[in-house]
């Protein structure tokens, strides 16, 4: 991963080049020697080109904001390859992963689901495995219900996709 | 390298329960330990005293580097056996600092028993040594034991891995150029006495150590002569007349003061040169484990979750993310040592069988020491699985790790079932420390599996034969199967057996990794001999 900064509209590419007592950084292809060491969790001191300073620094998702020398500066942060992988299940039928045994059923047939919520317990090879929803919406119907069996590719349950507005 | 992001909730109901749920199962563990270790009859500490014996674990307070760490082997061995009547199987083993070189304790456990050797203290013993062999770690003996205990004889004497072994491995080691040195405290008999004796050093302490092929009693009956113990193998005799041990000590404190001079004078070699960063304890908290691992061995849980409390950082650089997920694998550093990691999250399937095969060619290629943290209930059965070749990939997946020159370590975090504990480096496949947390279990398939198949098999027996079966006769078998195994899939039958090294608190797991993959690094890495496949 190359983390991407941006600052004031300047973008900044920085990359770890080693790391032993302090951290090499490239940055735009000039090279740094930074050391850093936290007092707590958001003071500490950062010795840049042999330089000790302190700051402060606080992060929000991916904005962070460092208090240094006086001035407060905002970062962006922007990951270069960030761009989350589609899986490709974007349909609202969650199918099993392999063979199994339904434990418990989670939900109701009407009731609306967030993605992610566990909607069934299975059991395969003496292993419990929570279901998924992979998406937001409503169950239109329940596939297996407690105690039944169901092959690889079963569609467990149903769900329609809430829609976007 | 990328910090693991942590899902956990450590303010859910669920989180609370567990930690709860293993804090418990911690406390039990924690007490058995401490039972195993210091709880003695006051007739062996007063014996002891009376002859002026330090107790072993104050004889090893005192050989030890001090404030140096002490990785203590299989402190519950034979917990389940002799109805608990040998605690630690008698003798005390570990890897320790003495004189800043690392080196591998074998103290007998003369506060119990005599230090009797029990059959499960040969196999400490002979454990506690092929560490020494597989590491090539230096050995220090601290002897004071009774000898072979008589009534067991033919369960520790007679076979190829029994009392012989202890020798063997001695002599292995010397020839290997790892030093030993050992400290006679009590008497030494018998076969006993080749362990002073195949020491390359030893040191003796006068009055209460002795060392001869037979004692007293034994030489009379044989010869009729008469003779006291220090004519017969005593210090002065044996530091000034026959030359078998070197060292004359007035007290057990002389005795260890000159085997810490001794084994400063020993060469230090150059360890392998692992590549290396800066320790950086975990991100996240290593205590909060106890809120991952769930109360039902069913109960899945994220190893990722796991990974981020035990490598540096909880930096981890994961290896084909999107692959076969129910394996993960990745790069991380715990202690600074670069380390690569496979760890369960789910059955095996083809792919995350291939996945983890690869990723131990890669990492064999790139000198690059493997940690595996078992939670597997097997590969996938079934047809459509069968027909993809799960048998040929499980081998596979057998064939590279059985064959990487990389040391490996594996840690028992929960279930390790069938033929996935080989796949995951169980106890048979030379890790060079096995480490279990005390709730995990092992066996070759589970309890319901198990006692179902057995049922299965009875009935189609009894269907052939043409007779009706009987309910009542099935549910004995059934719960007989099911109380066989909830004793022998336990933690505590497979560390008093001494499937692994111990048991330990899986907040400890990092700390007994670091001192492990230190130790590994005193010998060379093989090499590799031909290229990855990518499979």
């Amino acid at each position: 991963m190359q983390p991407k900064y941006i600052i004031d509209d300047t973008e900044y590419l920085v990359t770890p080049i080693r790391r032993t007592d302090s951290i090499v950084l490239d940055i735009n292809g000039h090279t740094q020697d930074v050391r850093l060491k936290w007092h707590d969790e958001h003071y500490g001191e950062i010795t840049i080109a042999g330089k000790p300073s302190q700051f402060y620094a606080a992060q929000d998702e991916d904005r962070l904001y460092i208090h240094i020398d006086g001035k407060v500066w905002e970062v962006n942060i922007a990951d270069e390859f960030g761009a989350t992988q589609d899986d490709g299940n974007s349909s609202g039928n969650v199918t099993a992963p392999m063979p199994g045994v339904v434990i418990e059923v989670a939900v109701n047939q009407g009731d609306s689901v967030n993605q992610g919520d566990t909607v069934m317990l299975i059991e395969s090879m003496k292993l419990q495995t929570e279901i998924k929803a992979s998406v937001t919406g409503t169950v239109t119907s329940i596939g297996s219900e407690a105690g039944a069996s169901f092959n690889k590719g079963a569609v467990l349950v149903s769900i329609t996709a809430e829609e976007q507005s | 390298m990328r910090r693991i992001q942590s899902k956990l909730n450590t303010n859910s109901a669920e989180f609370k329960q567990y930690t709860q749920h293993n804090k418990n199962i911690i406390t039990e563990f924690s007490n058995k330990q401490n039972d195993a270790r210091f709880k003695r009859p006051q007739r062996d500490i007063d014996r002891l005293a009376k002859q002026n014996k330090m107790l072993p674990r104050e004889r090893l307070d005192l050989l030890l580097d001090p404030g140096t760490p002490f990785l203590e082997f299989s402190s519950l061995a034979a917990n389940m056996a002799y109805d608990g009547t040998a605690p630690s199987a008698n003798c005390i083993t570990g890897i320790g600092i003495v004189g800043g070189r690392e080196v591998v304790i074998n103290a007998s456990d003369s506060s119990n028993k005599g230090g009797a050797w029990y059959p499960l203290t040969v196999k400490k013993i002979v454990r506690a040594l092929d560490i020494a062999v597989e590491n090539h770690l230096p050995v220090i003996h601290l002897c004071d034991s009774a000898g072979g205990f008589l009534p067991l004889q033919s369960d520790l004497f007679g076979d190829k891995y029994m009392a012989g072994r202890i020798f063997r491995n001695q002599v292995q080691l010397s020839k290997m150029g790892c030093k030993q040195l050992s400290l006679v405290f009590g008497h030494c008999t018998a076969g006993g006495a080749y362990t002073p004796a195949l020491s390359d050093y030893s040191v003796i302490v006068n009055g209460t150590g002795a060392v001869f092929l037979g004692g007293p009693p034994l030489v009379k009956a044989a010869t009729g002569e008469d003779v006291t113990v220090d004519e017969l193998g005593g210090a002065s005799m044996h530091t000034s007349v026959s030359g078998t041990c070197d060292y004359y000590a007035g007290s057990e404190r002389e005795a260890i003061a000159i085997g810490r001079e001794i084994v400063m004078q020993w060469e230090q070699k150059s360890k392998f040169a692992l590549q290396r960063e800066t320790p950086e304890d975990p991100y996240y908290d290593p205590t909060e484990l106890l809120g991952i691992i769930p109360d039902d061995i069913k109960k899945q849980f994220d190893m990722k979750e796991v990974i981020a409390r035990i490598v540096d950082g909880s930096r981890f650089s994961e290896y084909q993310p999107n692959y076969g997920e129910t394996m993960i694998c990745g790069f991380a550093n715990i202690w600074g040592y670069k380390v690569g990691i496979l760890g369960n999250n789910g059955v095996l399937f083809n792919d995350s069988t291939l996945k983890a095969a690869h990723f131990m060619a890669l990492c064999n290629q790139n000198n690059i020491p493997l940690v595996f943290l078992q939670n597997i209930t097997g590969y996938m059965i079934g047809k459509e699985y069968e027909q993809r070749g799960i048998t040929k990939d499980g081998a596979k997946m057998l064939m590279i790790q059985g064959g990487v020159e990389v040391p490996k370590f594996t840690i028992m975090t929960n279930g390790s079932f069938g033929a996935g504990n080989y796949g995951m480096c169980g106890r048979s496949w030379d890790a060079r420390t096995t480490f279990s947390w005390p709730q995990s279990q092992i066996s070759v398939m589970g309890s319901d599996q198990a006692a179902n198949t057995l049922v299965t098999i009875k009935l189609a027996q009894l269907k052939r034969e043409g007779i009706e079966p009987d309910a009542k006769e099935l549910e004995a078998i059934r719960e007989q199967v099911l109380a066989n195994y909830e004793n022998q899939t336990s933690a505590y039958y497979t560390s008093s057996e001494i499937w692994d090294d111990g048991i330990i608190s899986p907040v400890d797991t990092r700390n007994a990794l670091g001192i492990s993959i230190s130790a590994s690094l005193n010998a060379p890495f093989g090499d590799t001999k031909y290229g990855v496949l990518r499979l």
